[in-house]
């Protein structure tokens, strides 16, 4: 079928199979490699992408999911400002370390702060948890998405 | 399949298309996809072109009326929680439901209709007595979540309907004791060895009243806890530590685990008595309705 959507700002117009996986669309269509697939079946969060603002996997969204929709990837995230801050964070907390699982926990953290300009632990933990780092052991994870949005609140 | 799919405008049209040929509805797709990925042991592969509804905006609605509670099926469970006025009961089931990323494409209709055993809102909605409706291109019919749910990913929607609305009766503002308990190897995205929902009112005399109790991942299909509710029905909180025993004794005539991947029948109906036990016996005796705390 024909899809139309909205891609990190731009229109696409573009065929697909209705129930291809948008991270296939993504990566192999669209030559977008930010989100990764890590589980391929929705635990991870690697694939993690914005639909009309909100977090999704891309690994289980069917592309006829995203007719008329606005996707932002890590790709158009990293052009704005907020982007700026978090990367700042992340780097200032050494929450990156092999990096696969980074563009899903950067998307995941604009979520986050997205709905909760001053979240709480709990509320930064429960936003983090569809995301899985084998890493970090997730607490630099945690302060730097604190600190994104302190940074985030003081500009 | 050939890329055939149908993505309607109106529901009008989603229930004619439904009427017409062999169609397979497709809400968030979030068990879906996991099930055709490639590397699934047995991926599936649909039998008829997906019917796609979870765009419909004449689906995806909250209202709170007078005597109930109408849910539009296509609403995401990001949504339902996000909106005023939902019981604290089913929040607590949402919160506990697979993870953020999920909850905003997953909908209330397709944990319905896929009819898991371990589905993380039927219990609750067991428990409460939702009712839904089946609707088609020439009219609707309302049935009881009990009575839609046959077997594991079976269910009596014909070929022709659609679920459109889940309701939930009139609940009273009254404080309710609510306690859901979710068992499962990780925090976020776990499917569940068993699950657990518990209500009830407790008058200031300590006189039990409404006590609702259902389990998931326990037998073929979310199980009502009916006997043992009608033996803690009336009495005293006083009570509880001499009819727990009963109580939990009934509940285990109700179940029917099974050994899977994620769990074993002992373990599951171990797990179940001891939980049930301890709700009885200890949540609900010291349970006061001012706790307004959110008891977990």
């Amino acid at each position: 079928m024909t899809i139309e959507f909205r891609l990190n700002g731009s229109q696409v117009t573009m065929r697909a199979e209705p129930l291809a996986r948008l991270l296939d669309v993504l990566r192999d269509d669209l030559r977008l490699t930010g989100a990764k697939e890590g589980c391929g079946e929705g635990e991870c969060g690697a694939c993690a992408v914005l639909v009309n603002g909100r977090i999704v996997n891309a690994c289980i969204t069917p592309a006829a999911a995203v007719v008329g929709t606005e996707v932002t990837t890590i790709e158009g995230y990293r052009g704005t400002r907020r982007y700026a801050v978090i990367e700042q964070a992340f780097v200032d907390t050494g929450a990156v370390q092999c990096g696969f699982c980074t563009p899903g926990i950067v998307m995941a953290t604009e979520a986050i702060l997205a709905e909760h300009a001053d979240p709480t632990d709990d509320e930064i933990r429960h936003g983090l948890s569809g995301n899985l780092c084998r890493c970090t052991g997730y607490a630099t994870i945690v302060e730097a998405v604190a600190l994104a949005g302190r940074r985030l609140r003081e500009r | 399949m050939n890329g055939r799919a149908f993505r309607p405008a109106t529901l009008a049209e989603a229930l004619t298309i439904r009427g017409g040929e062999a169609v397979r509805p497709v809400a968030g797709g979030t068990d879906l996809m996991v099930a055709r990925r490639r590397h699934a042991p047995a991926p599936v592969r649909l039998d008829a072109p997906p019917l796609f509804i979870a765009h419909l905006s004449e689906l995806r609605y909250v209202r709170l009326d007078g005597d109930r509670t109408a849910v539009g099926a296509a609403t995401t469970l990001h949504d339902l929680a996000d909106s005023p006025g939902i019981d604290p009961g089913l929040k607590k089931a949402i919160r506990w439901f697979a993870s953020p990323a999920i909850r905003n494409v997953a909908t209330i209709g397709g944990n319905i209709c896929n009819a898991s055993p371990a589905a993380d809102l039927l219990p609750y909605l067991v428990a409460v007595d939702a009712t839904l409706v089946l609707q088609d291109a020439g009219g609707a019919r309302e049935v009881a979540v009990r009575e839609f749910i046959t077997g594991p990913g079976r269910h009596v929607l014909t070929d022709a309907e659609l679920l459109t609305e889940v309701r939930f009766p009139a609940r009273d503002p009254v404080p309710r004791f609510r306690f859901y308990r979710k068992v499962a190897p990780r925090r976020s995205n776990a499917l569940s060895k068993l699950s657990l929902y518990v209500e009830a009112r407790v008058e200031p005399n300590a006189t039990i009243r409404e006590l609702r109790m259902a389990a998931g991942a326990i037998a073929p299909t979310v199980v009502r806890f009916d006997e043992a509710e009608r033996i803690v029905e009336a009495q005293s909180t006083a009570a509880l530590g001499r009819l727990a025993g009963d109580a939990v004794q009934a509940c285990m005539r109700a179940m029917n685990p099974i050994d899977d991947q994620r769990s074993t029948a002992a373990y599951r109906m171990s797990a179940t008595c001891r939980l049930i036990r301890r709700v009885l016996e200890h949540d609900l005796p010291s349970w006061r309705c001012h706790d307004r705390s959110d008891h977990t």
